[in-house]
Parts: structure tokens; C-alpha cells; sequence
């Protein structure tokens, strides 16, 4: 890791400013991708801007059939959170799921999001609970958002505020964790609000995606055995030394029986 | 008194320092004007270095093979006929065979700043195909890794005990292919070392984390072209070492070298980037093999080729043909048949040497037997432990020769399976595979069973004529002033507990209390030469030098007690520590404080040989004890994901006479957890450029806490008849059938569905693909 200087403002404007007068200026939130990448030089950053002390980041709010969440909260506090657990279990126990101890209490959302692995576990609830993500300059759709690998809709500079999350009538997460790391191999988020469903697929390919296929068959038949025959292809998957093309592809259909006999 | 000798289950001692984070590690080492080493390495796998640029300023920190040319490359050589040598550069000279290869050394006042400079250092290369594979290695029109080799074999051995006959007689035939994964051993600390020059001294001091000192010794001296008594090395504490340490390091020649150079303290620690992608690397095997048996079950022989991947050069001292070699004589395992034919290739390729891991070859040879032996059960609708009984060496030809000439030398290997059998109640288990799980998942059970040399003799090693042979081990004892026991070993202790076992040997030959016995172990400059841990050899043979020692040194304590007792030495009995006369007794501390400090007190024909002993120790027979055990394993395997959980896991095994029992079973859970690694986890993969695909342990993966299930052990003690005490070495054997055990349960789990796994490590992807497969063609 190189020297950089090291910030901790107070308001977002200040954070926005610092940012802007930085050579190579970097946000941090729990630093659980930050430093590792730090740590191996991958990244290199002037200037880092920790978003820890600024209020207007933190807190999960309901308001009716919408929840908020700042992007600042840490996956610990969503998976403990009564709001979360009593709106969307599915999402409570997504949270309790990712990584480890240490990442669940230092990670966040915010920093999730922004970063968009390929393989993160928010990509797919926020896609498929078709949430909104609030930032210092507009609200940007979930479906918009994650634009590729690592890729965000964010510009420069642009920090998350919050996360809107309409409450949904029933939703279900069913991940395969890499073993180590626990992030999703393959991970299927499926919700319905209404009579629209959504499915989202992360871990699978290089950016979350929508499986529509299914969204439409459970919108007629919100079971598992209305999944039955639809697959997706290989083509254009995920393959690496855990997991191949196929095998991911396999496992989405598996998996989304399963995140729809899981709903709730 | 409590127990606290031969078989008493006391609590390591070393574990005080260790649980308190006191232990000392090369890494907690500082030396004054210390400086760090950082490693310029190949990022590719085969190529012509054309040039080397190095920035002026830095040029006085930077090293490369032009400055070291008075050093000697690494050679481990055998003397097996038709073995190629191969030559490894200390820095890579023209030429780099694997990516991780060292090419220049950077030192500076920190790592970090070290990395800085080799981050300067430009190389180019001129690219030569790779070889990134051990079949493609012996195609006829492969690339060759060294220049002067008519192809990439090191050696081709080939036994064959009439396999014409079994051809002729059987009644079934079973071929099968079989493979095991290239794997990255992980100890928690990696390797590391600081090397000083002592000017006092006149010599070099080398601390590294290395589980041979004595042997490190010895090669350096051969490279740096130094005496022995102009070296010494230091294995401190060690964190782990499984075999990943029994290598002379070319980092530790370096190091040695920049030391004399630089005049100055030197020091590299490995980090795990290194430690996956630039080390030694094992346990990667591959098996065409065919069984022959009668309609009953009973093999009548075996006929296998063996490749194993041993990467690019000769490591020291173990060589490169090591694994090869042993396969070809312990593939029969633990049954008895009349026919064998073996033919091995120890293949040369673009990637890290290989080194013998906990189990060495038998971990690959347990997996292709014991799968076979499933197979053979199989095709002949026979159950699996049914077909071992019947093939299984019987107590009553204990000891036994067996088809290569292995000398059995205890135990009753049906009772071990019959008692796996049992506790892991496979009738229950078929009771339940009928009714099915109710969540979809597969049940399914499996056995795997091994038997395991140990305490490799001089007879044994000298056929290799390997840098390295196994002699007489040797141990020093001394008592000290105040009645304590001083142990001095030239193996080192680095888990395995020795300097708690050691002492309950000391005491169970002297009586002295634990408390008072101290283990001295991993310093050349304080202990006999030994060739070191490895091979499951200490108990066994350090184990019989400390006695050996204490028994001479009872002797020597009982004649100056005789002489305080005014008896014959004959007459005076030791027992808990005390000197019993016929008419007085004494305690040891009297007898010590009597000959150190108030000699003047003694006659003036007392022995002057004094209370400090070093003898040496053989057992009766060098040929190696023979520990053994049966695993057996309950499996879930959901077939649409491919995920394995281990319902149950229960090792029935037979060390011998153990020492500690409690430690003994500490060395087994350790083991079988690593065998777990192997079996469903554990796989360094290289893609066609021979490039490392995994540089973190997120992608390199380990059995953690939540993958190793609670493991069931059993003993059975049967002595070997030719040790001290009748213990037998067990360092390794937990690591040995878990791969075989659970792909055999696994297979079990799939039978139905006709779907058949041979490949470790048995991973969701390779299940699921195994299914689809048997689904297309099926469908075909
Ligand atoms: C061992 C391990 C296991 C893990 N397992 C999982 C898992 O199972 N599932 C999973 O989903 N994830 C997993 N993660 C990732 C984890 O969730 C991280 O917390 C997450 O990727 C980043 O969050 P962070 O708060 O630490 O962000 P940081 O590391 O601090 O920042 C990440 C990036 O986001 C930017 N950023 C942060 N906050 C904001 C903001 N408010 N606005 C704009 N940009 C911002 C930063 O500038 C940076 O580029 C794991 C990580 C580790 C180390």
C-alpha cells in the first residue's frame, strides 16, 4: 500500500469538495474491497474520503409500503434491523449471509453497490425488488444502475445516499456461496409485488440480470413448478476455475425453484 | 504421581507459548541493520530471458544470476538408473521454466520498499511454448523444458510380477482412469529466513522456518561451496510445516549469499501470493489402471501406469521422482494378490517442482486403489468392504512381504474395517438409501483404507541414493545440576508435540518429572545431525535415541549412586526418580548435585564419563513401521447442485503403542481435515500457458471450520515388534484416505443414476457435470 492522505468529513458537501480537489481522490466506506485493494496495489489512490462520519448516510426508515436504507449501514445492521426483517426477510437474511463477521460489521451497502462485483448479493435483491438508489444528484432505477462488470451508472464523484425499496408482497434469495469468500456463485433473488414478478440472477454472469422467462411464468403461476423447463444458456456466463458456463447456468434454474419455495 | 510416560495423554508443553502467542517465528526475528529481500519472479512460465534492466540508481540493491556465478545450482540427483538431473539456477540463468521463477533479488530497508524496486527491474523475454501439462509432457513432440533431455520424463520405472497370468485367469476386468489435483500445501505460516554473517564466528547464521535444518546445512554448504562448520542454520519456531519445509530452498541460498555479500543481516518472508503461485507445489497424479478378479471378488492383479506432474526441477533433498517411485511400491496398499505390473513416469513440466506432502504418494495411490476396488465391487454387485475383506492381508501372515517387497510389520487390517464397519453401521446406512432422503439429497457411504511406512530406514533410501539417506539417529542427554534433563534432537518439532512426547519418553526411562525435562531441537549448532521431520519418523526414531540416550545416562547416574551407597552399581534400581540402593536410597537431583557441584565428595575411581550421552538409535528392522487404518464416510450429495455435505466420518486406526494418545489424535483430525481439503476442495490449476490461475485463498480453497465435520477416532494398539515401546510413525496417515473414502461414498451416492466421479477434488461442478453426462447419453 502507498501513502495517500486521509479525510473524514462531516456533511456530503464537504466530502463532495474534498473529492473534487483530490488528485486521485477515492470514497471509502467499510473498506472491506477498498484496502484489500490498496493492500496490493491495485489501486493507488492521492487522497481517501471516509464517508463514516456523515449522518445523512446512515439509517433504515420505513415510510408505508417503501423502506430506506443509507448507504452507509453495514450488512450487519440491515441483517439486525427489525424494519428489514419484518418488510423483507428475504433481504435481512441476504445481509446475514455475506462474507464473514468482520465484513458483515465493517461493509456496507452503499460500498456494495458502488463497487457492484459481479458476484455481490444487493445487486439482486436492489434488482429484483425493483428498488430506486438515491444519490447527491438524482435517483437512479436498480435497473439502470449496474451497467456491467464493476460498472455502476455512478460519475465522478457522485456519492449514494440511500437505497428505496418498495415492500414487496412476497420475496425470496436463494445463493450457491463460493466457499471461501461466500459471495454467490450464483445467487437468484425473486419477488412479486403485485402482479408483477421480478428475478434476478447475480454471480452468473458479469453484471446482475433480469431473467424474464421466468418473471413471465411466475406471473401466471407464482411456484416452483411453473419453473420447470425454462433454462438459461451458458452462452455468455461466468466461467471460471470455481464454476463453468453451464454449471452457473444449471444452477440458476435450480436455484430460482428454490428462492420461489423459499418466498415469503 | 500422575502418569506422565509412555501413554499418558498430557497437554503438549509447547502449547503454553503457542495459545499465548509468545511462540517465535522467523518473522518475530529482528536483527540489528536487518534488511528486506524482495524477489524479482517469472510472471511467465517458459521463456529465453533476452535482457535485464536495472535502473543505475538502484543497481547496488538489485542482484541477478551474472553476480552470483561462483554459487552452485541446486542438484538432487538419484542414483536410479536412468534419471535425469536437472540443474536450478539460484536466480534463473538464460532461461525460466515456471512462473514464480526467481530472476533477481531487491533488497531494502523494508519489503515494501523492496517491492518498489522490483517493480523497476524490466526483463524480456523471448516466449518458448509451455508445457502446462504432465500428458502432453510425454507426447513424443512436446517442447522440452531442459536443452540435452531426449524427452520431459526425469525417470520410467516398470515392475512386473507376471501380469501376463492374471489376464489369463480372470474372470472380470475393470479399467478406470483416475486423477488428482495439483495442490498448493498451506501451512499457516509460510516459508521465511534471515541470514547474518558472524564475524566472530567466522560464520553463516541462517533462521528459517524449515522443518530439516541439518539437511538445509548440508546443501548450503554444497552450493555455497562453505564447510560445515562454517553454517549453521536455526529453525525456530515453525508454523506448520507438512512437507512444504523439506526442501533447500533457493531463496535460502540467496539469502545466504547476499548476507556474506552485503555484510549485513538479510531477510524474506514469504507471503501467500508467493506461497501459491511461486512454491513447491504436490500430490498431483494420474492412473490408467485395470483390475483383474474373480467372480467372487478376489483380485488376482493389478496393472497400472503412473504419471505424476514433478514440475520443473530436482528439488533437494527429496528429488523429483520421489512420489513416482514410491507408487510403483506401495499401489497394492493393504491387500494381498498374486499379479502386478507398474509402470511410472516422474514427467517435467512448466510449472513449481513438486515436494512430498503429508501422505506423500500414498494419498494419490490410496485414491486409485480404493476406487477401484469400489469399481471392481460394483461391476461384480458385490458390497465394497465385502471385496476388501476378501483381499485384505490377514493378521496371521503378520509380518508379511508383501508383492514389492514391503515388510508389514503388525496389525490385523480386517479388524480395523470390521470395527469401521460397525461404528459407522452400514447396514443402517443401506436401510436409509432405500427409503430415500426426504429432501431430494443422495445418501451415500464409503471406506478407504491404507497402511503407511513410517520411520523410513537407511535400506529403504539408500536404493535412491538420494542427497539424502537416513542413517542412525542420534540423541544427546544431559542432566543438569539440579536433576533436570536436558533432550537434544537434530529433528524439529513444529506440531507434531515431540517436545512434549520426547520428555514423556525421557521420563519413562529415567522417572525424572515431566515439569523438569526440556526438549532442545532445531539448531545445528546444539544438536546431532539429522536428516530431519519428515516421514512420520520422529517418535519411531528420535523417540528410540532419547531412549537409548536416558538409558545410558541411568546407567551412568547408577554408578555414581552406587559409589554414594557404597553398593554395586547392579544393585542400585531406578525407579520415579530416585536411586535405590540395598541399603539407602537417593533422589537423581542428589546423584547430579553430587557429581556437578561437590565432587570432592565422591572417590577418586568414579567413572569420569560424566551425565551428558549422545547415542544413537536403529530399530531391530530398518525397513519401516506400518501404521493403517479404515475411514469410513456417510455422504448427502444434492444432484442438482452438486453440494456434498460429510454426515459422518469414523477412522478406526492402528499406530502402534502410542505415546500420547491424545496427541496422536490431534495429528489425525489435522490430517484427515487436510485430506478433506484434497478430496472436495484443493486444486492449483494452470491454464495452457502453464499460468497459476489462484494467487489468493479465496480462490485457492481450504476446508474451514464449517466444511471439517466432527470426526470419530478408534484405536486399535498393536505393537510393532521391531521399535522401542512398539510405536509406529502416524504423522501423516489422517491425510491419506479421506480423497478415497469420500469420492467412494460420493460414487455410492450416484450408483443409481450410473454416474461415476474419479477425479479430486470432487467439486459441485464436476458432480453435476458427471450427471449430465451420464443424462446425454442416456438420451443418445
Ligand atoms: C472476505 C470477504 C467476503 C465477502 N463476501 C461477500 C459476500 O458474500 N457477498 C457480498 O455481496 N459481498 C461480499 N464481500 C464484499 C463486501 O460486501 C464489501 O463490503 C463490499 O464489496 C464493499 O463495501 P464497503 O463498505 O467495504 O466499501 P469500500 O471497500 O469502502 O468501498 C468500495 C467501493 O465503493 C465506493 N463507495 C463506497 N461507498 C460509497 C458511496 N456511498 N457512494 C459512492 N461510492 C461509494 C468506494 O469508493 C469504493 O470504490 C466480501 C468481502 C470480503 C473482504
Amino acid at each position: 500500500m502507498y501513502d495517500f492522505t486521509y479525510h473524514r468529513p462531516e456533511t456530503l458537501a464537504d466530502a463532495e469538495k474534498m473529492f473534487a480537489d483530490a488528485d486521485d481522490g477515492q470514497y471509502i466506506a467499510g473498506g472491506q474491497t477498498m484496502v484489500p485493494v490498496m493492500k496490493q496495489r491495485l489501486a493507488m489512490p492521492s487522497d481517501i474520503i471516509d464517508l463514516e462520519r456523515i449522518s445523512d448516510l446512515k439509517g433504515i426508515s420505513r415510510d408505508g409500503n417503501v423502506l430506506s436504507i443509507g448507504a452507509m449501514t453495514t450488512h450487519a445492521e440491515v441483517a439486525g434491523s427489525g424494519d428489514v426483517a419484518k418488510a423483507i426477510p428475504a433481504l435481512a437474511r441476504l445481509a446475514d449471509d455475506i462474507g464473514d463477521p468482520a465484513v458483515r460489521n465493517r461493509g456496507t451497502l452503499g460500498g456494495s453497490i458502488a463497487n457492484n462485483d459481479p458476484a455481490a448479493d444487493y445487486p439482486a435483491a436492489l434488482v429484483g425488488l425493483g428498488a430506486t438508489i438515491h444519490t447527491t444528484s438524482r435517483e437512479i432505477p436498480a435497473d439502470d444502475f449496474f451497467t456491467g462488470l464493476f460498472e455502476t451508472a455512478l460519475e465522478e464523484g457522485e456519492v449514494i445516499v440511500k437505497v428505496s425499496i418498495p415492500v414487496p408482497d412476497k420475496a425470496g434469495y436463494v445463493k450457491f456461496p463460493q466457499p471461501a469468500s461466500r459471495f454467490a456463485l450464483v445467487g437468484v433473488f425473486v419477488a412479486q409485488i403485485g402482479d408483477s414478478v421480478r428475478v434476478a440472477a447475480t454471480g452468473a454472469g458479469p453484471c446482475v440480470f433480469r431473467v424474464e422467462a421466468m418473471e413471465k411464468a411466475l406471473e401466471k403461476d407464482f411456484s416452483a413448478s411453473a419453473l420447470k423447463g425454462i433454462s438459461v444458456p451458458g452462452e455468455g456466463l461466468n466461467n471460471d476455475i470455481h464454476a463453468s458456463a453451464d454449471y452457473r447456468a444449471s444452477l440458476i434454474s435450480t436455484l430460482a425453484r428454490r428462492a420461489v419455495a423459499a418466498a415469503e | 504421581m500422575k502418569k506422565q510416560g509412555v501413554g499418558a495423554r498430557l497437554v503438549r508443553k509447547e502449547d503454553d507459548r503457542y495459545m499465548r502467542g509468545r511462540g517465535q517465528f522467523v518473522g518475530d526475528i529482528r536483527r540489528a541493520g536487518m534488511k528486506d529481500v524482495a524477489f524479482l519472479r517469472s510472471p511467465v512460465a517458459h521463456a529465453r530471458i533476452t535482457s535485464i534492466n536495472i535502473p543505475e540508481d538502484i543497481q547496488a540493491n538489485v542482484v541477478t544470476a551474472a553476480d552470483m556465478a561462483s554459487v552452485k545450482p541446486i542438484t538432487a540427483v538419484t542414483s536410479l538408473p536412468g534419471f535425469k538431473p536437472s540443474n536450478q539456477s539460484i536466480l534463473a540463468e538464460g532461461k525460466v521454466r515456471h512462473v514464480g521463477e526467481m530472476i533477481a533479488l531487491c533488497i531494502a530497508p523494508t519489503r515494501a520498499e523492496a517491492e518498489d524496486l522490483v517493480a523497476r527491474v524490466e526483463v524480456d523475454f523471448e516466449d518458448l511454448p509451455p508445457v502446462h501439462d504432465m500428458l502432453q509432457a510425454r507426447e513424443k513432440d512436446s517442447p522440452l523444458i531442459h536443452e540435452g533431455w531426449s524427452d520431459n520424463i526425469f525417470l520410467e520405472t516398470l515392475v512386473d510380477y507376471d501380469m501376463a497370468d492374471a489376464e489369463r485367469e480372470a474372470a472380470v476386468k475393470v479399467s478406470r482412469e483416475f486423477s488428482t489435483a495439483r495442490q498448493c500445501m498451506s501451512p499457516i505460516e509460510g516459508r521465511g529466513a534471515i541470514a547474518e554473517w558472524d564475524h566472530r564466528l567466522e560464520q553463516l547464521t541462517l533462521h528459517t522456518s524449515t522443518q530439516m535444518p541439518h539437511i538445509v546445512r548440508s546443501g548450503l554448504a554444497e552450493c555455497l561451496g562453505l564447510d560445515h562448520g562454517s553454517i549453521r542454520v536455526v529453525a525456530p519456531d515453525v508454523g506448520g510445516g507438512f512437507g512444504y519445509k523439506g526442501i533447500l530452498l533457493p531463496e535460502e541460498v540467496c539469502l545466504a549469499w547476499a548476507a556474506m555479500q552485503f555484510g549485513h543481516p538479510v531477510r524474506w518472508l514469504e507471503d501467500r501470493r508467493e506461497n501459491l503461485t511461486a512454491s513447491a507445489n504436490c500430490r498431483e497424479h494420474h492412473y490408467v489402471m485395470t483390475a483383474y478378479a474373480d467372480k467372487d471378488g478376489k483380485l488376482l492383479g493389478i496393472d497400472a501406469e503412473a504419471t505424476v506432474d514433478s514440475g520443473a526441477y530436482s528439488s533437494y533433498p527429496f528429488a523429483a521422482c520421489l512420489e513416482a517411485a514410491q507408487v510403483a511400491s506401495i499401489l497394492p496398499g493393504v491387500y494381498d494378490f498374486p499379479h502386478y505390473r507398474c509402470h511410472t513416469f516422474s514427467a517435467a513440466t512448466n510449472k513449481p517442482p513438486i515436494l512430498p506432502y503429508r501422505g506423500v504418494a500414498r494419498t494419490g495411490v490410496c485414491f486409485a486403489m480404493e476406487l477401484m476396488i469400489d469399481a471392481v465391487a460394483r461391476e461384480l454387485q458385490l458390497e465394497p468392504t465385502d471385496v476388501r475383506l476378501k483381499n485384505l492381508v490377514r493378521p496371521e501372515q503378520m509380518p508379511f512381504d508383501n508383492i514389492t517387497h514391503k515388510h508389514f510389520d503388525s496389525g490385523d487390517y480386517p479388524e480395523a474395517l470390521r470395527q469401521a464397519i460397525k461404528a459407522i453401521d452400514l447396514k443402517a446406512v443401506r436401510k436409509r438409501q432405500k427409503k430415500g432422503e426426504t429432501d431430494g439429497r443422495l445418501l451415500g457411504v464409503g471406506f478407504a483404507m491404507y497402511c503407511e511406512q513410517a520411520a523410513h530406514g537407511t535400506s529403504v533410501y539408500a536404493g535412491w541414493g538420494i542427497p539424502m539417506v537416513p542413517g542412525h539417529e542420534q540423541a544427546n542427554a544431559r542432566l543438569t545440576p539440579d536433576g533436570g534433563l536436558e533432550l537434544r534432537i537434530g529433528a524439529h518439532s513444529h506440531g507434531q508435540g515431540l517436545e512434549t512426547t520426547l520428555s514423556q519418553v525421557g521420563h519413562e526411562v529415567l522417572g525424572i518429572p515431566h515439569e523438569k525435562i526440556k526438549v532442545v531441537h532445531g539448531d545445528t549448532a546444539y544438536t546431532p545431525y539429522s536428516t530431519g521431520t519428515w516421514g512420520s519418523r520422529c517418535m519411531v526414531m528420535s523417540g528410540g535415541a532419547v531412549a537409548e540416550a536416558c538409558d545410558q545416562l541411568a546407567s551412568r547416574a547408577r554408578g555414581i549412586a552406587a559409589k554414594m551407597l557404597q553398593c554395586k552399581p547392579g544393585e542400585i534400581t531406578l525407579k520415579d526418580g530416585r536411586a535405590h540402593g540395598p541399603s539407602g536410597e537417593l533422589s537423581i537431583e542428589e546423584v547430579a548435585h553430587v557429581w556437578y557441584r561437590r565432587p570432592q565428595d565422591l572417590p577418586e575411581d568414579v567413572d569420569p564419563a560424566g551425565l551428558e550421552v549422545t547415542s544413537g538409535y536403529k530399530p531391530e528392522r530398518d525397513t519401516g513401521t506400518f501404521s493403517y487404518a479404515a475411514h469410513a464416510v456417510t455422504v448427502a450429495v444434492d444432484p442438482e447442485t452438486g453440494e456434498v455435505e460429510i454426515l459422518d466420518y469414523v477412522i478406526v486406526e492402528d499406530g502402534g503403542v502410542l505415546v500420547n494418545p491424545m496427541i496422536v489424535d490431534g495429528q489425525i483430525y489435522g490430517g484427515a481435515a487436510q485430506g478433506i481439503g484434497t478430496a472436495l476442495y484443493e486444486e492449483m490449476i494452470f491454464d495452457s500457458e502453464a499460468q497459476p490461475l489462484a494467487s489468493t485463498l479465496s480462490d485457492y480453497l481450504l476446508p474451514g471450520p464449517t466444511e471439517v465435520p466432527s470426526i470419530r477416532v478408534f484405536h486399535m494398539e498393536t505393537p510393532s515388534p521391531y521399535t522401542r515401546f512398539g510405536v509406529k510413525g502416524i504423522g501423516e496417515g489422517g491425510a491419506i484416505a479421506p480423497p478415497a473414502a469420500i469420492t467412494n461414498a460420493i460414487n455410492d451416492a450416484l450408483k443409481n443414476l450410473g454416474a461415476e466421479l474419479a477425479v479430486s477434488p470432487v467439486t459441485p461442478r464436476r458432480i453435476v457435470e458427471a450427471i449430465a453426462a451420464v443424462r446425454r447419453s442416456d438420451a443418445a
